[in-house]
């Protein structure tokens, strides 16, 4: 009997240890999935005017937060950072704005969808363009997320484009 | 076709099942929430009961609950920097998941699911040598 016992607590056992790898398995690859989410994110420009006001350049810009994978994502904000060159100089921080995403807390950024940002007046720090310069821009950014991990802030792709002032 | 296993062969499977099974329990509760909860800690005391009285000797029981700490931390480890591993993450996520995987699974584990496993294999072990009798 104890024998047959054992045997019964064996067969008890290896059933539980095959459905615990089978569900470690399916949320090991679910984690795999949010990740991948995060790394899919993309930030785009869907309108970028600038125009000159006094001494100040003013860039009037919509942007769009793309998720593109297949989790729903918890943003708080988009921080960015714009930089500028005219010809062949170097690259200069011009503006560093933060977009607050509606709430509260968050917004809940569903898969496979967008949320437009803007159209958002940015006060660009700058002294000396000629208005039919081209202007080199620069934009980099992070966006701050909501995991189950707590907040992380992961870069966005760079984004480089041409514009002239109006 | 059956295959005839020897005792110490069967031993390392049941610890690898214990293992896996073990990681199992803590994996799930970490994907979604930093701590684990009453019922892990019963769910691990249950199961670690099952493993000790199926393994029954007392010597093969401890060296078994050192093996599972080692299989289930490895289990974590992996299955918690696996989206980082063979993909073209960012620089922060990797760092991201490298720190948290350690950060989660120490807090995770210790003490109280080391000390509750332990428990279960003391209680699994009582059992298998007592009611089961010891037949290794």
């Amino acid at each position: 009997m104890p024998k047959n016992l054992r045997k019964l607590l064996t067969v008890a056992f290896f059933i539980i240890v095959i459905i615990a790898a089978f569900s470690l398995v399916m949320s090991t690859l679910n984690y795999t999935e949010f990740f991948s989410t995060i790394e899919k994110l993309s930030f785009s420009i869907k309108k970028f005017e600038v125009r000159v006001e006094g001494e100040d350049l003013i860039a009037n810009a919509t942007f769009v937060l793309s998720n593109r994978g297949n989790y729903a994502l918890e943003v708080h904000r988009v921080s960015c950072q714009i930089y500028m060159k005219e010809a062949d100089e170097p690259f200069t921080m011009v503006a560093y704005p933060r977009f607050e995403l509606p709430g509260p807390p968050y917004t809940l950024l569903q898969s496979n969808s967008n949320f437009t940002i803007g159209p958002n007046e940015i006060e660009v720090k700058s002294a000396k363009i000629s208005s039919d310069q081209t202007i080199t821009w620069m934009i980099n950014s992070e966006v701050l997320i909501e995991t189950f991990l707590g907040t992380i802030s992961p870069s966005l792709p760079e984004i480089v484009f041409n514009s002239s002032i109006s | 076709m059956m295959f005839k296993l020897n005792q110490t062969t069967k031993n390392i499977v049941i610890v690898v099942g214990w293992g896996i099974t073990l990681a199992s329990i803590i994996l799930q509760r970490i994907y979604q929430a930093p701590f684990l909860n009453a019922q892990d800690y019963i769910l691990i005391f249950i199961f670690s009961t099952l493993a000790a009285t199926i393994l029954a000797d007392a010597r093969t029981i401890i060296l078994g609950w050192a093996g599972v700490m080692v299989v289930s931390i490895a289990i974590m480890f992996f299955c918690l920097t696996l989206p980082g591993i063979g993909g073209e993450m960012s620089e922060f996520i990797l760092g991201f998941l490298y720190t948290g995987a350690i950060t989660m699974i120490f807090r995770a584990i210790f003490p109280v699911a080391i000390i509750v496993e332990f428990m279960g294999s003391v209680v699994g072990g009582i059992i298998g040598e007592v009611a089961l009798g010891h037949t290794t």
